[in-house]
């Protein structure tokens, strides 16, 4: 597809069903053009999209999602990064020509 | 720090509560309004240029007696005598800033690597605005209850925004004093005016337990305050079920309970 891009969201659930509530998300736009502003930590305080499953409405296909967790004993209280983690994908229109 | 002169007040139990599982507290009303002006116009004199050299790790502490006065304030010692103890070491302090109109954020992350009794031992950022700092003027943003994931440094840059993410906005004197692995960042600046914060990192050299007044740690509200504390940080989920226990065995400990 000619001046098309693609785009990155990835998208942190309350629970791991893809139905579950949006609590993090981040967007890296190829879109745009080169060198300009991507998302910024903390410049949104909504969510774009409720949930996984809400963004595939909008035409956001999965690419990734998160292993359900074992649990070594011992371990049972470590936590980390987040760790229910959708990533999607979009594919859109260039918004100037950076073709080559 | 000295600790042998005016008595400093001890943060409450139910205060020490609430930096458990916040891993934050914040105060507009600690220092007097003639100080912050003090500090604001001795930043405004600061050079701005000038980058955090690690050999001279208390430049502007060295610079300005008013911000020295700040941090010898009792009910300033109060509360960092209350997190980690008298004669906190002085680890390294530094005069942030962000120029006006600078557009990007800096990407979240946190002040430290894995520790290793994480997080019970911890180190305390304490984090002084003097001047006031609306939102667009790009003071510092924080998540609450993230001082409790295990993650190092730059782990966390990918992520974007939380459900619950909050700016240190308020009057001039707003003082936030953190835990160290809070994830945070600065925000753009959006107004003409210099955005300055100093923070001053502050390293125990005692067991932090019983340093808060404990009066009533295991009362009726305190225990309902930790029952309720899932709903305080919608951005964690269901891992409320890991991160649950260890608040209330990092309580215990902090409070100088048998575990």
């Amino acid at each position: 597809m000619a001046n098309t891009r693609q785009q990155i969201l990835i998208l942190h659930l309350a629970e791991p069903d893809l139905g579950a509530a949006t609590v993090a998300w981040a967007l890296f736009d190829g879109t745009r053009p080169a060198g300009d502003q991507q998302m910024q930590a903390g410049d949104q305080a909504q969510p774009p999209y409720a949930s996984v499953v809400d963004a595939m409405y909008h035409g956001w296909r999965v690419l990734q999602t998160p292993r359900l967790p074992t649990y070594p004993r011992g371990a049972e209280y470590e936590t980390g990064p987040l760790p229910w983690e959708y990533v999607l994908e979009r594919f859109a229109a260039a918004d100037n020509a950076n073709d080559d | 720090m000295t600790t042998d002169t005016l008595a400093a007040p001890r943060l409450s139990a139910g205060d020490m509560a609430r930096f458990v599982v916040d891993g934050f507290l914040e105060f507009g009303d600690l220092v007097p309004a003639d100080l912050n002006a003090q500090v604001h116009a001795d930043a405004l004199a600061y050079p701005t240029d000038r980058p955090y050299d690690p050999n001279k790790p208390r430049e502007f502490w060295d610079a300005s007696p008013a911000v020295r006065e700040v941090f010898d304030l009792p009910a300033v010692r109060g509360v960092v005598e209350s997190l980690v103890g008298p004669e906190a070491v002085h680890d390294h302090s530094y005069l942030h800033t962000v120029p006006p109109g600078k557009r990007e954020a800096q990407r979240w992350h946190v002040d430290s690597s894995l520790a290793a009794d994480h997080p019970r031992q911890f180190d305390v950022l304490v984090c002084y605005f003097p001047h006031d700092a609306p939102p667009a003027m790009g003071p510092t943003m924080v998540l609450p209850g993230s001082h409790l994931r295990r993650v190092s440094y730059h782990d966390v840059t990918r992520y974007k925004n939380f459900v619950g993410q909050r700016q240190l906005h308020g009057p001039g004197g707003r003082i936030a004093f953190l835990h160290e692995s809070l994830w945070h960042c600065a925000q753009p600046n959006r107004t003409d005016r210099w955005r300055f914060m100093f923070k001053i990192r502050y390293l125990p050299r005692v067991p932090q337990q019983g340093l808060f007044d404990t009066d009533g740690w295991d009362a009726a509200g305190i225990d309902a305050f930790y029952n309720d504390a899932r709903r305080r940080h919608p951005w964690v989920g269901d891992g409320f079920a890991a991160m649950g226990p260890e608040r209330r065995k990092w309580w215990r400990y902090l409070a100088g309970a048998p575990a």
